[in-house]
């Protein structure tokens, strides 16, 4: 059957956080601070601004179109043939997402927390486990994050907390000191993370009131990237940009200096039950969208039977087009960026550009 | 690991194609299989020396990321 669950307000909000929260929690504060240096924090700023003025395009569409999500929607704007040419890139995008952020969960355990652990062992696990959940449909997902994502906002700001006393101030200083170009060229970098987001017009169709859409993604982006700059501007702040850069995951090593006087230490476990909780969850949203949008696309009455087969293309996929993890630290840092701004920003205002001159309305 | 792609791929058809048979649900069917095919010629086509798609955009779009990020 179609999906027919139905989602809360919060639950909106806290799925597209834990969709940013892996980003945060993996290799992307490190390749910003290599962007950016100093400024990083500010990037993440500049994108946290684009990225909501992003989501108005994206909330009004889904207001334009009600009921339909892009999938949908780019069918009834482009007509039956293009319409559907185009609407297939979304599901792919997503598929392609699930892959990145599942290898790099995968990565960061093998070399920090499991490293005598088979690499396919753990890639495997994390795929069998998001397909389980993403087949389940969205109203477990929602379920789910509703619970873990409170807990991941307040374990983050704990331990960020935490951390201060190692904090200087003064390692952030001065700001644009190489100019403005590394603070603009960190910009793209991070809305291309905020931008998965995109997949709130999956959601706005399936939510009990769909006008609150753009308030529920500035909410949660808000969140999240108040999680990428803690991270980003302590790692900057204790270890200085020059180690930061360099760093799997800066919030990680944070996590590890955590240690008074022997009585709170290994805090780094909490974090390694964010990125692991987070990914996944994160993963399993992007195999329900995957399965919903090719469902949609190809006109079945059901999603549930594309959700295995979809996850196994994406692990066959990470299996064989990253032979080290080097060649996909370089593939989510020069090739993502680009797919994705065509996908999550060109996209979507060619859709826009067209139902507005086409002067094309949903129908219900 | 191809070996266990291939049980994978199998297990998959059978667990959800049996039930999707019955239903009479033939265009579910045929997509999943598509799928589970696409998968196989992933795993083949590796084994044959080809690049995975990932591998042809990334070949395609890297120089434009390096021009840009550091």
């Amino acid at each position: 059957m179609a999906e027919k669950g139905i989602i809360n307000t919060k639950q909106f909000v806290w799925m597209l956080f834990i969709i940013i929260t892996p980003f945060a929690a993996m290799q992307i504060p490190g390749m910003l601070i290599m962007q950016a240096g100093r400024d990083a924090w500010l990037s993440v700023l500049s994108a946290w601004f684009l990225d909501v003025m992003l989501a108005i395009v994206y909330a009004y569409m889904g207001l334009r179109f009600p009921g339909e999500n892009f999938v949908q929607y780019s069918i009834t704007i482009l007509g039956k043939y293009l319409g559907r040419v185009v609407g297939i890139l979304f599901p792919l995008f997503f598929l392609l997402v699930c892959t990145l952020v599942l290898r790099s969960l995968s990565q960061v355990v093998d070399t920090v927390f499991l490293p005598l652990t088979p690499f396919n062992v753990i890639l495997v696990t994390a795929f069998l486990v998001s397909a389980l959940i993403g087949r389940k449909g969205i109203e477990v997902i929602a379920r789910m994050t509703e619970i873990l994502g409170p807990l991941y906002l307040l374990s983050i700001v704990t331990l960020s907390f935490l951390v201060l006393p190692s904090f200087h101030i003064a390692r952030l200083k001065p700001q644009f000191d190489q100019g403005v170009a590394p603070f603009l060229v960190g910009t793209p970098l991070m809305l291309t993370s905020f931008g998965v987001c995109i997949i709130m017009a999956m959601y706005i169709p399936l939510c009990n009131r769909p006008e609150n859409g753009f308030l529920g993604k500035l909410s949660a982006v808000s969140m999240g990237a108040l999680v990428v700059c803690l991270v980003t501007a302590l790692s900057v702040g204790i270890f200085g940009m020059e180690d930061a850069q360099y760093m799997t995951s800066p919030g990680l090593e944070l996590a590890k200096m955590i240690n008074f006087s022997n009585y709170i230490e290994r805090v780094e476990m909490v974090w390694l039950l964010i990125l692991v909780g987070s990914g996944i969850l994160a993963s399993s949203s992007m195999l329900w969208a995957f399965g919903q949008g090719l469902a949609q696309i190809v006109g079945l009455k059901s999603y549930q039977s594309l959700i295995y087969p979809g996850a196994l293309i994406s692990l066959v996929l990470s299996l064989i087009s990253f032979p080290s993890g080097l060649q996909h630290t370089n593939f989510f840092h020069y090739t993502f960026p680009i797919m994705a701004a065509f996908v999550e920003t060109g996209l979507e205002l060619f859709l826009l550009m067209a139902a507005l001159i086409l002067h094309k309305r949903g129908t219900t | 690991m191809t070996a266990l792609i291939m049980l994978a791929a199998l297990a998959i058809g059978l667990v959800e194609g049996i039930p999707l048979g019955k239903q009479g649900q033939w265009k579910e069917l045929a997509v999943m299989s598509i799928l589970l095919g696409i998968a196989f010629l992933l795993v083949m086509g590796y084994y044959l020396g080809l690049p995975s798609p990932l591998v042809l955009m990334e070949r395609l779009l890297e120089p434009v990321g390096k021009a840009i990020f550091k």
